[in-house]
Parts: structure tokens; C-alpha cells; sequence
């Protein structure tokens, strides 16, 4: 940030049930209500404040906030490192980041995206790491560890829509869940929501197949892979239980793939 | 390395559930997990600060009826292995 007094800004952002009312200096909210203006959130749902302060006392950073770890208690997460000091608070219902004035609208953006994973928690939803497809107007959630497949999984499903290829938000519906678009990763097609039909645990494998996936070790991967939350002993009782409410109505199975596109063949022998 | 004269106890932010069988333990530091068979579930549960790791191989070996020799050289191997991935502290 160049400027030494930058004009102040400010945009809304949201997601199904939830909603960020970012403000701070314009040259880090500018770049963001550009690239992120048509994800409003709904009319009447409340936002949170979520603010950003430059602070030239604070030391240069040394790597971009997404690499500073999350700690959260209790429903309030912190985030630590030479540059940023950020806390959200989901009792307040507020955040804060003070960066220095080297930092950029990325970090700004990862910043919004773990008020988000606290909100969504709060209000009954969960941002899970996973590669979201809509194929055949279901939404199937490919996840597993880094570097299991799910960029590839992802590019290998084309024509159909990817929601978002690392980072989705599940919201319960009436009848199940919901799967959501998010705008932190790459997307494919204008689809923004679609049922959740099945959540597949990938796993590099000559051929393609579905196995069953154990229960306990479904529930574990399943809440190593919701962010932010997974970090927080006092509210991972209830992410806990929230993962196996869903596990209830939506079946987990792990999906044996290879770099072509056969995978879908089992899937929709199994589920289509 | 572990000796049997270690009384053992759990992280103080380990958070477990039980799921079909099995216990989830969640570590919350470090984002990871562990599924624990009923065996595995019963070392956790015995690490409660109150006994040596002898005892709670005694323990096992009685509850299970399973060869002493074996189930000291399992449990150690297996509270080490907790140790390691920060699921268990040895109590100072």
C-alpha cells in the first residue's frame, strides 16, 4: 500500500447463510469487491464487521498470512505472524486484522475466508476443504490430504461445473445439504449450489472403484478437513457431531481413481 | 523412549468421539486424527494420569486374557506411537 492516508472502503460478502461486511483501506477492499461482487450475501442476514487496519509499527511480514497458523477457543480464532495480529470472535460476531501496510489484498482475502469458516460454523453451516463437481445436477465433494487428486479430479471432470476446486461451503437444507460455489479457489461454470450427493475420499489407485470408507476414519478426515474449526478444542465436540448428523443422510465412500476420467463410470453405477 | 515406570496421560486438548465402534481422536493442534480400535481406545482411556505403563499393560493383559509378553511389547510400541504424535504426555 503506497498511499500514506488511503481513502477508507468497504463491501459486503456472503455466502448462503452468511455475510462479511469488510472495511479498511481501499487498496487492500478494492481489488476484492471487484473480483468477489457477485457474491452477496442474502437480504436480511445479519453481518459480521469485519475490519483491516494498517499498521506501519507492526514488523515487514515474512510470508503472506494464509501461512500463519490458526488458533482457535472456544469460538475465537487468532492469527499470529510478523505483520498481522487478526482475531475473530464468533461471540461478538466481529474481526479485526492490523497489518502492516505491505500486506496485500490476498492476505485481506484469506483473512475473510476464516471469518467465514467461524460464521458458517455459527450459523449452522461448514466451509470444508474439498473439490465440489456437479455432475448430473448432483454435487459430489472429492476431498482428501494434499495432494491426493482433487485439482486433478477436478480437471478431469470437465465439461461439468466445479463449484470450487479446493474450498466449499455445506449449508443443511430442508432435505440434506447443500453444497456452495465459493470464489478461493478455481471454479468451472456459473453453477453456485447444487445437492450434496455423496462425499468420496480420494485415493490414487490403478483402477478405478468405490470402497466402503470406515466410519471412524470417514469422521476423522472429514473434520481434519473443515478449516479453521478443526483447530478449536472446545468446538470440535460439536463439529464432531455436526459431521455425523450429515453422515446421516449423505453417504461417504472412498473413491479409487486414476488420471482419466472412469472414475465417474462407478460413481454413476453406484449413485447416479 | 518410553519406560514402565511412565505414568501416562492424555493431551489436555485431545478431543475423542466414538463412531461405529471405533474412537476418533482429534488432535487439535495439529489438525490431525487418529482412529483407535476398542484395544487402542482402552490404552487411552487407562492414561489417566494415575498409573504406570506397566500397570495398564497388566490391565490389558487381565482384560483380554492375552499373553503378557505380547501385550507389554504391543503397548509399548502403541503408547509410543501416541506419545510421538502428541496424543499422550508422560506425567512429570
Amino acid at each position: 500500500m503506497n498511499a500514506a492516508n488511503p481513502r477508507a472502503a468497504a463491501f459486503d460478502f456472503g455466502i448462503a447463510g452468511t455475510a462479511l461486511r469488510a472495511r479498511g483501506p481501499e487498496p487492500w477492499i478494492a481489488p476484492l469487491q471487484t473480483a468477489w461482487a457477485t457474491w452477496q450475501p442474502a437480504p436480511e442476514t445479519t453481518a459480521w464487521d469485519v475490519q483491516f487496519t494498517a499498521d506501519a509499527r507492526l514488523p515487514l511480514p515474512q510470508g503472506p498470512l494464509f501461512e500463519a497458523l490458526p488458533r482457535a477457543r472456544g469460538g475465537v480464532c487468532t492469527l499470529a505472524a510478523p505483520g498481522f495480529e487478526g482475531e475473530v470472535s464468533a461471540a461478538v460476531g466481529a474481526a479485526h486484522l492490523r497489518a502492516h501496510p505491505e500486506a496485500t489484498p490476498g492476505d485481506v482475502g484469506y483473512f475473510l475466508r476464516v471469518a467465514l469458516a467461524m460464521q458458517a460454523f455459527a450459523r449452522g453451516g461448514m466451509l470444508f476443504h474439498t473439490a465440489g463437481i456437479v455432475h448430473r445436477g448432483q454435487g459430489y465433494a472429492l476431498f482428501g490430504v494434499s495432494g491426493s487428486g482433487k485439482t486433478t479430479a477436478a480437471h478431469l471432470s470437465a465439461p461439468d461445473p466445479v463449484l470450487n476446486d479446493d474450498l466449499v461451503l455445506l449449508w443443511p437444507a430442508p432435505a440434506g445439504w447443500q453444497m456452495y460455489a465459493t470464489p478461493f479457489g478455481k471454479r468451472r461454470g456459473d453453477v453456485r449450489v447444487a445437492p450434496l450427493r455423496a462425499l468420496l475420499r480420494l485415493i490414487k489407485a490403478p483402477a478405478a472403484a468405490l470402497a466402503p470408507l470406515p466410519a471412524g476414519r470417514a469422521l476423522g478426515e472429514l473434520v481434519a478437513n473443515t478449516p479453521v474449526l478443526s483447530a478449536d478444542a472446545l468446538w470440535l465436540p460439536e463439529l464432531l457431531a455436526r459431521w455425523e448428523t450429515l453422515l446421516r443422510t449423505i453417504p461417504v465412500y472412498a473413491l479409487h481413481f486414476r488420471r482419466d476420467a472412469t472414475f465417474w463410470e462407478v460413481i454413476d453405477a453406484e449413485l447416479g | 523412549m518410553l519406560n514402565w515406570d511412565d505414568v501416562l496421560v492424555t493431551a489436555p486438548t485431545l478431543v475423542t468421539r466414538e463412531s461405529d465402534g471405533e474412537l476418533v481422536v482429534v488432535l487439535p493442534e495439529q489438525g490431525k486424527f487418529v482412529v483407535l480400535n476398542a484395544t487402542g481406545a482402552r490404552v487411552l482411556r487407562l492414561s489417566d494420569g494415575t498409573r504406570t505403563l506397566r500397570e495398564i499393560a497388566d490391565t490389558l493383559a487381565v482384560e483380554f486374557s492375552a499373553d503378557q509378553a505380547q501385550v507389554e511389547a504391543d503397548v509399548l510400541r502403541f503408547a509410543q506411537s501416541l506419545v510421538d504424535r502428541g496424543a499422550l504426555h508422560v506425567l512429570k
